[in-house]
């Protein structure tokens, strides 16, 4: 497994969780306070610091302190990873279909000439 | 788009090929021992067998080389053989390795011609793909739902 997979793979499990994806939501329309994510959700500070925590690792948000306030942003970029690697299964997967349909086709044309 | 009703076919990705060819000739290409060693992976890409055995329950097991020399080992598993029909299988990183995707391939005959339907569930998509399933639509028009239908239209 590539570093690039497991990367992907932290990416996807980061955003499997409902909590996590109605943060995220949260974030994409404006930049909230971490007192502001949790009130909504009903889950004690510490889990949603956990949550918060999953989504940082994967690079799906950034957070900032000033004062007592720490507020959470969303990174849009972050999901270009996982569109450019689906991108590239469907070229690796186009490429392979291509040379068995050539192999299928000289195979008969072969054939003929025998 | 329309809107999924938990099915996971609608999760994975798919690729469709029609083949100007008999099914009985894309099939002899795809499940024979030397021949599909010779045309697997993209232009430019060779592949080493170790072991080959491709009936139900079997595997193929071997070394993909990309044209710089890199050497991506890889470790095919084939769960169902329906002969002319259906392949399922498992891709693994690697003899015995971590898995990349679940994956079938169908074979359907057209007017001179067949249609290859190649479908697969990359592991590390799988688990996002199943908790979509659950009905957690709540990101409505945001970045995430663009992945989503990026992952169905794809």
């Amino acid at each position: 497994m590539t570093k690039h997979e497991i990367e992907l793979s932290r990416l996807f499990h980061a955003l499997a969780d409902p909590s996590r994806r109605s943060m995220l939501a949260r974030m994409a329309a404006a930049p909230t306070s971490v007192t502001d994510l949790a009130a909504p959700t009903g889950l004690k500070l510490p889990t949603v610091m956990r949550h918060l925590s999953v989504l940082e690792e994967a690079g799906l948000i950034t957070t900032s302190k000033e004062g007592r306030v720490r507020t959470c942003s969303l990174l849009p970029a972050a999901l270009a990873p996982a569109e450019a690697w689906l991108c590239e299964q469907r070229a690796i997967w186009e490429a392979t279909l291509d040379r068995l349909e050539a192999f299928v086709i000289n195979g008969m044309r072969e054939g003929e000439n025998d | 788009m329309t809107e999924d009703k938990g099915n996971i076919s609608d999760r994975t990705m798919i690729i469709e090929r029609l083949i100007k060819a008999p099914r009985s000739a894309v099939w002899r290409a795809w499940v024979n021992n030397e021949t599909l060693p010779q045309w697997w992976g993209p232009e430019g890409f060779t592949c080493r067998t170790k072991r080959i055995d491709l009936r139900t329950g079997g595997e193929w097991l071997f070394d993909m080389i990309a044209p710089d020399g890199t050497i991506f080992p890889n470790h095919h598993l084939y769960n169902e053989v329906h002969p002319e029909e259906r392949i399922d299988y498992s891709l693994l990183w690697g003899e015995n390795g971590p898995k990349h995707a679940d994956a079938s391939v169908t074979f359907v005959e057209e007017e001179n011609s067949t249609k290859v339907t190649l479908s697969m569930i990359f592991s590390s998509v799988a688990e996002f793909q199943q908790a979509k399933n659950f009905g957690a639509e709540e990101l409505g028009q945001q970045t995430l739902g663009k992945l989503e239908r990026f992952i169905i239209e794809h």
